[in-house]
């Protein structure tokens, strides 16, 4: 799975959980971008992307990600794991 | 050994007679993001590090009656350093600290007013934070930062300072638009009669352990899981309300660790449990827990009924879900229900426009008075809607430094809250404000304060703004939606301006909004009187965007 694909699995669960259908998402895009994604929405995304690509991110990861791109690549690196 | 706070007349009193005769008990775990223990203080470790602070605040030239403020997150020294400040004689406030979402740079220069007001003479903080300070701009040349890193307990106790009991203890700060923070000063002795009565209604014993992820700069987590522990000489959970927010389960897991029997959350809470935590199978015993209790923002029985439900496997039964009506001013706890008693709810009155019931907040604690006062302030009877006034042994001294704002506040003793409510068979009932305040997650916000900030964006058109609440079903709480008026000849795009509001709501008054929407000139709805009418633009956008009310 490479980071585009990454990026279009993750846009299509952001627009879904944010109802936000017309949402141009991109790897530039940070929480304040999208209606009602504010801490506690943060952490129930957080849960839908693990589900999603079936991984587990840490307390501190989650936290810290600052903008799609840092998302994509956490994703891109558990998928990756040996 | 039972501890001693009947004796003692003020909270450093309190906490040295129970570093004396409770010195090995546990008083603090500071928890990590994994629920391990990052540290524990025994009463008389903690005793000795407030000491050790007391003595860093002296020798920065902290002189009695001075303000101290600590802007730090979970900490393991934030307790010691609050009480080493009170031991100094000084008034300590715990202040929110940034999240990495917001821009420093306007969350430090947001709070140049603030402090022009209040004068801090000392600031505790970490080294990080304080060079951020200094950059921009809090270091009038008067104020002293203490690293709090860098201070050391005391090799032996130090006595108790003497203190007056009605002097100021500390300061409780609002929360809102960081400029516009009211200091609400209690005092030692207010503070104590709230922990008396608080602690006489819950029925409180040595083994209730309490597990809090609450900020300290909260009042809910300032004295149901700092100061009535540590008087009454219990044990006390804290996690970082940050970490908790990303993994809502640890407070179950701590609940399990260290036997947690009270628990405090807002309603958006047990909602945020349910959406979270859950989603899994039960990972936790919670059928020892005494009482979950809701406070800070109205408490909704569909909510209670959601996590009993949610929950029902983990050992969560409903009688275990208790409410508190609550505010700062009154230190804390203005009603409780009784511990044990299934949630209890009534019908609306027929006199106002909500249909529906809502759940009872309790009786009275001891010592306080309450009236429901109608708009020309006479008392009304049972069953009567109106605005609740209180006075009572725990009332605040005064808001710091705002001599007009206090005595617009409390007439003939009683204070205004501004909360609407009814009384029935002795139970105080919630449903809504007199004013423009918006609880966001147990946080208050002034729909006024807002619009002053978002009236600062270049692009809008001046004084043509509204911010409103509308109620979540699904997030358990209010969100914010502001609606502002472009200029006329502006050449900013909707996006730009919708991004700029978002963001210095956020770094001014520490909220992520729901949405703000862009409007054209003259689209806001102005009342009879000329002002913008805040319920008509709410209708209007709903309406406009297709919303369900």
């Amino acid at each position: 799975m490479n980071k585009d694909d990454i990026l279009e699995r993750i846009a299509v669960v952001i627009r879904d959980y944010f109802d936000c259908p017309d949402e141009t998402i991109s790897l530039e895009t940070v929480a304040l971008d999208i209606d009602g994604w504010d801490s506690l929405a943060h952490t129930i995304l957080m849960l839908e992307l693990e589900s999603e690509f079936a991984i587990k991110f840490t307390a501190a990861e989650a936290l810290n990600f600052q903008n799609l791109a840092d998302i994509v690549d956490a994703v891109f690196t558990y998928k990756n794991k040996p | 050994m039972p501890s001693q706070d009947d004796t003692a007349q003020d909270l450093v009193g309190c906490l040295y007679q129970n570093a004396q005769n409770l010195a090995e008990r546990t008083c603090l775990h500071f928890l990590s993001d994994d629920v391990g223990t990052v540290k524990s203080f025994t009463y008389a470790e903690l005793w000795l590090k407030a000491c050790g602070f007391a003595l860093s605040f002296q020798t920065a030239g902290v002189k009695p009656g001075d303000m101290v403020l600590i802007f730090l997150n979970h900490h393991p020294d934030m307790a010691a350093c609050y009480l080493g400040a009170m031991q100094a004689g000084a008034i300590p406030s715990f202040m929110p600290c940034p999240s990495v979402k917001q821009h420093s740079d306007r969350y430090w220069s947001a709070h140049q007013t603030l402090f022009e007001r209040i004068a801090p003479r000392a600031i505790v903080t970490n080294a990080s934070q304080c060079q951020q300070m200094i950059k921009y701009g809090l270091d009038d040349g008067r104020v002293r930062f203490i690293d709090v890193d860098r201070v050391e307990a005391v090799p032996a106790a130090l006595s108790p300072r003497p203190v007056d009991p009605g002097q100021i203890a500390l300061l409780q700060h609002s929360s809102g638009t960081t400029s516009l923070k009211k200091g609400i000063a209690l005092s030692h002795e207010a503070i104590l009669n709230q922990v008396r009565a608080y602690a006489q209604t819950l029925n409180l014993s040595d083994g209730d352990t309490i597990v809090s992820w609450l900020p300290l700069y909260h009042d809910m987590g300032l004295i149901t899981s700092l100061i009535m522990p540590l008087v009454r000489g219990q044990t006390t959970v804290l996690m970082d309300p940050f970490a908790w927010t990303a993994r809502p389960g640890m407070l179950f897991e701590a609940i399990e660790k260290y036997d947690g029997r009270l628990v405090w959350l807002p309603n958006f809470a047990f909602d945020h449990l349910c959406r979270t935590t859950g989603r899994g199978e039960p990972a936790a015993d919670l059928s020892n827990v005494r009482a979950f209790i809701s406070c800070s923002e109205p408490c909704k029985p569909e909510t209670f009924a959601r996590f009993a439900e949610t929950f029902s496997g983990w050992g969560v039964r409903e009688n275990q879900l208790q409410v508190s009506y609550a505010l700062a001013e009154n230190v804390f706890a203005v009603t409780q229900t009784p511990l044990a008693r299934d949630p209890l709810t009534a019908a609306i009155p027929s006199q106002e426009k909500q249909t529906g019931s809502v759940a009872s907040t309790g009786r009275l604690l001891p010592g306080v008075d309450l009236n429901i006062i109608d708009q020309d302030g006479r008392v009304l009877g049972e069953g009567q809607i109106g605005e609740i006034a209180i006075k009572g042994e725990s009332l605040f001294k005064e808001y710091y430094k705002l001599p007009e704002l206090t005595s617009q506040r409390i007439e003939s003793g009683y204070f205004h809250t501004r909360d609407m409510g009814f009384l029935k068979n002795g139970e105080l009932f919630i449903l809504g404000r007199s004013d423009d305040l918006i609880i966001v997650n147990g946080r208050n916000h002034f729909a006024h304060d807002l619009e002053a900030v978002v009236n600062q964006i270049e692009g809008l058109k001046p004084g043509r703004c509204v911010a409103f609440g509308l109620f979540s079903e699904n997030l358990g709480s209010e969100e914010v939606i502001v609606v502002a008026e472009h200029a006329q000849d502006t050449n900013a795009n909707h996006s730009d301006l919708k991004q700029a509001i978002k963001e210095i709501v956020l770094d001014e008054a520490d909220l992520v909004i729901r949405t703000a929407y862009i409007v054209g000139p003259d689209w806001l709805v102005k009342t009879s009187s000329g002002k913008i009418s805040r319920e008509e633009n709410k209708t209007k956008y709903l309406l406009e965007t297709g919303k369900p009310r």
